[in-house]
């Protein structure tokens, strides 16, 4: 199918996790394996939303080998270890940004929790729609506007798979700053 | 203000009107990205869901776990 594997975050006798590129597109995928029978029960494909060094380097057209080792710390990088943890971070996200208001209500509200908007990728009469970051988390807000009223009938908040670049901007900022 | 806002036009290059001060940093702050079907996820979605769905149909067929050179 012409996937090249350029993680292999998780190789345990009952669950294999790797990540996948091809061209601009990249995927997690999720094996679990029965432990006496060695035969796949669940096979799932994610979206790849926190993605290996190795990953962003091959979607940026470098050429990567097989991963010689396992990922060093694949909890960072797993979708399915890290969706645990962000759950509840989209959730509060979801619960402030109710739908009923206006734009400049969902700016306020987001830099009253923090969050930074790093990007407005649509500002439409009917769609707005920005990537915001705090710390090392980034999410999309979507909104889909009355073209009346000017208010909120929809409000998304998705994991931001495809990220502007003052996004991977601001995302690499924090992490160094982490570092410190 | 309105000696402010003219100088700013004068500064961005020239404006052959005067914008308020105000108005000029909240356009700056909402500029929407030039190519935001590259970074949309709403848009990339709808682009990709084909590929990801034949991509779970390929892999249904693993029967065995695979050996990795990796460890």
């Amino acid at each position: 199918m012409g996937w090249q594997i350029t993680a292999v975050n998780y190789d345990k006798p009952d669950y294999l996790e790797y990540e996948i590129v091809k061209g601009p597109s990249t995927y997690e995928v999720q094996l679990n394996f029965d432990k006496n029978s060695l035969k796949a029960n669940k096979v799932d494909v994610t979206w790849n939303i926190w993605k290996a060094d190795a990953t962003e380097k091959a979607l940026k057209g470098e050429k990567m080998d097989y991963p010689k080792r396992t990922t060093s710390n694949p909890t960072r990088y797993s979708d399915r270890d890290m969706m645990k943890t962000s759950k509840s971070e989209k959730a509060r996200l979801e619960q402030a940004l109710k739908p009923g208001e206006d734009k400049d209500f969902y700016r306020r509200e987001l830099e009253k929790m923090g969050w930074q908007i790093t990007s407005v990728n649509y500002d439409k009469p009917d769609y707005a729609e920005y990537e915001i970051v705090k710390g090392q988390s980034s999410y999309e807000v979507q909104l889909d506007l009355d073209k009346n009223s000017h208010k909120a009938d929809k409000v998304n908040v998705a994991y931001n798979l495809w990220k502007a670049e003052a996004t991977n901007k601001a995302l690499k900022q924090n992490q160094e700053h982490a570092r410190r | 203000m309105k000696t402010r806002a003219v100088l700013l036009s004068i500064i961005l290059g020239g404006a052959g009107f005067a914008l308020p001060t105000t108005d000029l940093l909240f356009a700056a702050d909402n500029k929407p990205a030039s190519n935001p079907s590259d970074y949309s996820d709403r848009d990339r979605m709808r682009s990709s869901g084909d590929e990801k769905k034949q991509l779970e149909q390929a892999l249904k067929m693993v029967k065995k776990k695979p050996s990795t050179a990796a460890s």
